[in-house]
């Protein structure tokens, strides 16, 4: 189980790149057409394409120990105690990361049932940026219950070291 | 008791036991505003967080956000480095205090092209600590000012938080960068100042300085740094002249990022990759921290909070300067447990309507809030400055935190300047394009 949770993060932590890297593509592509006089507007599928980097990259980011946190008691208490912190973190994080995802999804639904648009010129059925949210989020509680079950089993949580050791 | 005030005791009681306790600081933000939001909102929470956690989520002013990140990423791998300390080394050599003058300016110019302290920090001292070192240089000084200079990446456009900063206080992001510029030149004075006059005092504690250059050969040497002066230019000239928006100016500036690089050889399909999945998980982990703290102040605004709190200020008839002196201590003490982005989404919901109240520009105050944010930077025990410098020299963080704080005491300087004359933030905004 751990290694397919793995991969389905590092999987969405690359397409989340590729959204991020697609936001860059489309406002040099906005620039540029308006040199040629042909303004294009791309703000909008900018917008959609943060929305996806950011939620896609949720598992990733964490797995990564890339999400911030105070660290200061899980660092000083002894480690018998520490499990016990790290466990309650990862139930809070479940807890409401499971509501979000089960709200999210059906927020999704039910633009997708009102077929609703998005607002610019290109009106995009808001249902598919809005799948991608709720998708990110529910691998984010996969690999929250994934890290939890480490926990349990006395070993060291991936999330407890940050791979950067430059955050911000 | 009267339901706003326990609902703030609530809150504040759960973003304690919450962030205290480790949980994530997202998540604790959206717990904490699920909590709100369950107990003293007359609506049930579950649609309304999640179109909120949407909302703010796509917004087009954030996508400046990962776009900046990025770019300091590339232009952190790209041999940076080693061009910023041979570009200005000679020019400063002759100086009082002189190659310690590097990490100052050369954290000045790093930070006109990256939106974050830590990259502008980690950037210059790569090169500049190991230089110093082998020239004898006064470790503490050398280290203390690096950390200090280095949050002029939170100050100096582009800047990360500044974008934060804008779009949860709905401010124009452009229009902060520019207030940025001479807030910022003005402490790399202050500080140059500092080591100069301290060098000067401590004469026996100098570093060796290199022989001194020809003009023609300083001009050589500083040849190297053309490509990252045509990058600021090209990134701050385009804002400024309302040419391009901060988003469309990132990703110019990745463009010319990557052809510095390239030109310094140091552009690689792996030096590609590993910048761009750096750059997807800091802006990741920023992105839903906004998300999150939208999802709290919604909530906190539907509690009713932030207008009592507002009245409550209004009524002590606090002046402008009693409420940014409560509201510095305020911010000072969050900065030693939480990191900026953290204390200025944080505190949003209840201290903008506060500002508003009193009648604070609100570009001001955002200069203000961030130069505050960037002593939290440099306070123990969590300042992300303290903790780079700790991974690059592997001393203590106490140790590291003592250097640093004549900075830490500039920065407060800086801050009664900026009260006392504020026309040193508003003066090049209020020239700019309406």
């Amino acid at each position: 189980m751990r290694r397919t949770v793995h991969a389905l993060a590092t999987a969405c932590g690359w397409l989340a790149a590729g959204f991020l890297a697609a936001i860059a593509v489309a406002t040099l592509v906005q620039i540029g057409a308006r040199q040629f006089g042909h303004p294009i507007e791309m703000t909008e599928l900018s917008g959609f394409f943060l929305a996806a980097s950011t939620f896609l990259g949720l598992a990733y980011t964490l797995i990564a120990g890339g999400h911030v946190r105070v660290s200061l008691v899980s660092q000083f208490v002894p480690d018998g105690v520490r499990r016990i912190v790290e466990l309650w973190c990862c139930a809070i994080g479940l807890a409401i990361t499971g509501f979000m995802t089960w709200q999210v999804g059906f927020f999704a639904l039910e633009t997708w049932r009102f077929n609703e648009l998005s607002p610019g010129l290109l009106a995009i059925p808001m249902w598919i940026p809005q799948s991608a949210v709720a998708f990110g989020l529910a691998v984010l509680v996969l690999a929250l219950l994934e890290q939890a079950v480490v926990v349990l089993r006395g070993q060291e949580p991936d999330y407890a070291t940050n791979d950067d050791g430059v955050a911000e | 008791m009267d339901p706003v005030a326990l609902a703030s005791l609530v809150l504040v009681l759960s973003l304690l036991v919450l962030l205290g306790s480790g949980v994530w600081i997202a998540l604790s933000l959206l717990t904490a505003g699920f909590i709100t939001f369950a107990f003293f909102a007359p609506l049930p929470p579950g649609s309304i967080l999640a179109s909120t956690i949407w909302d703010a989520s796509w917004n087009w002013a954030l996508t400046a956000l990962p776009l900046f990140v990025w770019m300091g990423e590339i232009l952190m791998r790209s041999g940076l480095s080693s061009s910023l300390f041979r570009g200005l080394s000679p020019w400063v050599a002759g100086l009082p205090g002189g190659l310690m003058h590097v990490n100052v300016i050369g954290c000045g110019v790093m930070a006109a092209v990256s939106g974050s302290s830590a990259v502008t920090c980690a950037t210059v001292g790569r090169m500049s600590l190991p230089e110093l070192r082998a020239r004898n240089y006064d470790h503490r000084m050398m280290v203390g000012s690096l950390a200090g200079a280095g949050t002029f990446g939170l100050l100096i456009p582009p800047s990360i938080i500044m974008i934060v900063y804008g779009v949860v206080a709905q401010q124009s992001v452009a229009r902060l960068f520019i207030a940025g510029i001479l807030p910022g030149l003005m402490l790399v004075l202050l500080f140059s100042g500092y080591i100069a006059i301290w060098s000067r005092l401590n004469p026996d504690r100098n570093g060796d300085v290199p022989p001194a250059m020809r003009l023609r050969e300083r001009v050589r040497a500083s040849g190297e740094l053309i490509p990252v002066v045509l990058l600021i230019v090209a990134i701050i000239g385009s804002i400024y002249g309302g040419i391009a928006t901060p988003t469309e100016a990132a990703s110019i500036g990745i463009l010319g990022a990557l052809i510095l690089a390239g030109i310094n050889r140091t552009l690689s399909r792996q030096m590609f990759i590993d910048s761009l999945l750096s750059a997807t998980r800091i802006s990741c982990m920023i992105a839903f921290i906004i998300a999150c703290a939208a999802c709290l102040s919604i909530a906190v605004g539907f509690a009713d909070i932030p207008r009592v709190v507002a009245s409550w200020v209004d009524g002590m008839n606090l002046s402008p300067i009693g409420l940014i002196a409560v509201l510095t201590v305020f911010f000072l003490i969050l900065g030693c447990f939480l990191e900026g982005i953290s204390i200025l989404v944080l505190s949003s919901s209840v201290v903008l309507p506060m500002i508003q109240a009193a009648g604070i520009d609100p570009i001001w105050f955002g200069v203000y809030a961030v130069i505050v944010i960037e002593c939290a930077q440099i306070t123990p025990p969590v300042g992300f400055n303290l903790i780079v410098l700790k991974s690059m020299t592997g001393r203590g963080v106490g140790e590291i935190a003592k250097a640093t704080l004549p900075f830490l005491l500039l920065l407060l300087f800086a801050i009664v300047l900026i009260v006392a004359f504020p026309a040193i933030v508003t003066f090049l905004p209020n020239l700019m394009f309406r």
